[in-house]
């Protein structure tokens, strides 16, 4: 073997890849060869030293959770995606006069919605029962607030048994995970809510996103800060079931289960949403 | 429902649990190469997004049974030369005669091999490294990559990169010894090992 040969197998000795024909010879070329001997060790070293400071990065649990649902569901949860609207609204903030200009119209609508909240207010002061939130309006925002990319998703598998586990510890009473046909889970969040704490699944089905907000019963009614409006409470009595088709976008199921109060709101029809929880 | 629209979402499901098994288990791996090829987290994380995003939206692209990771990184390395394609600065100051002539005066001296390593690039940080590591050109820091930081075999990188065996072999020499000279300036510049 020449120094040119010797030199076209040093990386394969260093990494261990050259054939032990190869490398006997290599061997016997770098016993009397001082400069690929050198050649041959530093690289070796080289190696080593990138081995040994730079190891291996596994990817962040959030970055991977975030990309699971935008590849799902095609909705962005955090500002990853540079490209679009978060693009032009930092774009739009990196204008002169318009941060000063955002704050004075913050002050501007909260002062108003201040004034608004007081002047409402007066007529209204019954008791302490409207501070108790209405679960469906909870639903409903936290579904909006999903499939406007504001919410972002504790654990994303499509995996039941998974998803279950997440959530054995966090709540009180015993998870179960629907079943739903022809629709994929998605994923869960813990929700809190002063206390009560919700259990938050999406699905989807084709394009569609279905979305769970379920709370234990026993849980909403000792805080009293959640519950559900006197006309679904009737209802569920009478029925078993109470829906709610006066929002926009969206209808909302509701029903009891166990100790469980489930909601589940969707952009469906009641006939389908029905026909999608007798599945 | 009608029976298209069942079928176009039982196909869907079906995608995804494919997607889920095949494709998913592979991110740590692309992530730490992205992390590596651009040298910082939030570059990395885009990457990352992209290459899901595109290997999803063309999963019936991927032919069953060859290898998903070469395919996945092959996905990312397109995006990463569409997103930073750029001039890679040459090494300056020094070169790879100066490295071996310091290396023949200090193996004169010793014989440790840990001794002469600290000796020629000092006790060089994570950040020198990943950065002279980040500042060779596209070819020879991913071989480097696959070969040194996650330990592929040359099989499995010649397959990677579409290149015979024996252009791995080269490119990883001739990455390692534009890397050397970068660690050796860096060293000396920060006074890590003396100016003689």
């Amino acid at each position: 073997m020449n120094c040119r040969e010797a030199l076209e197998y040093v990386s394969a000795v260093v990494d261990g890849e050259a054939e032990a024909e190869k490398r006997k010879e290599f061997d016997r070329h770098i016993a009397s060869c001082l400069s690929c001997r050198n050649e041959f060790e530093i690289e070796a070293m080289t190696k080593r030293v990138i081995g040994w400071k730079l190891s291996v990065t596994k990817a962040p649990d959030d970055l991977r959770m975030n990309i699971l649902q935008q590849v799902y569901t095609g909705f962005s949860t955090q500002g990853t995606e540079r490209i679009g609207v978060g693009a032009f609204v930092e774009k739009f903030l990196s204008w002169p006069f318009v941060k000063p200009a955002l704050a004075l119209g913050v002050v501007v609508i909260a002062v108003l919605v201040g004034i608004s909240i007081l002047s409402r207010r007066e007529p209204e002061r019954v008791g302490p029962a409207s501070t108790t939130t209405d679960m469906i309006d909870q639903a409903v925002e936290h579904y909006a607030n999903y499939l406007q990319g504001g919410m972002q998703l504790q654990v994303v598998s499509s995996n039941h048994d998974q998803v279950r586990t997440f959530f054995k510890d966090k709540v009180a009473y015993e998870v179960h995970i629907p079943e739903i046909g022809g629709s994929e889970l998605i994923g869960g969040v813990l929700c809190n809510h002063e206390g009560v704490k919700f259990l938050s699944l999406v699905y989807k089905r084709g394009d569609k996103v279905i979305y769970f907000y379920i709370g234990c019963s026993k849980e909403m009614k000792t805080s009293g800060k959640v519950g559900l409006c006197a006309k679904a409470e009737s209802d569920l009595q009478k029925t078993g079931w109470y829906f709610d088709t006066t929002r926009v976008n969206c209808n909302v199921a509701v029903w009891r289960e166990k100790d469980e109060v489930c909601s589940v709101v969707a952009d469906m029809k009641k006939e389908e949403l029905l026909a999608l929880l007798k599945e | 429902m009608s029976a298209s629209a069942l079928a176009a979402t039982a196909g869907s499901n079906a995608k995804q649990k494919d997607f889920e098994r095949e494709a998913v288990p592979h991110m740590d791996v692309l992530y730490n190469y992205a992390l590596r090829m651009t040298g910082n987290q939030d570059d990395a994380s885009d990457l990352l997004q992209e290459t899901y995003l595109k290997a999803y939206r063309f999963w019936d692209k991927y032919e069953k049974g060859t290898n998903i990771r070469a395919w996945l990184f092959r996905i990312m390395k397109n995006s990463y030369i569409n997103r930073y394609r750029k001039e890679s600065k040459e090494p300056d100051t020094v070169d790879y005669d100066e490295v071996k002539n310091f290396y023949n005066t200090i193996r004169h001296e010793s014989v440790d091999p840990n001794d002469l390593q600290e000796r020629l690039f000092g006790n060089l940080l994570e950040d020198d490294v990943a950065e002279a590591l980040e500042s060779l050109p596209e070819d020879f820091k991913t071989v480097v990559i696959l070969c040194d930081i996650e330990g592929f075999t040359y099989e499995e990188i010649a397959e990677f990169v579409e290149c015979p065996i024996g252009t791995v072999r080269s490119r990883l020499h001739r990455g390692r010894k534009m890397l050397q000279v970068k660690l050796f300036d860096f060293a000396r510049k920060r006074g890590y090992i003396g100016r003689d």
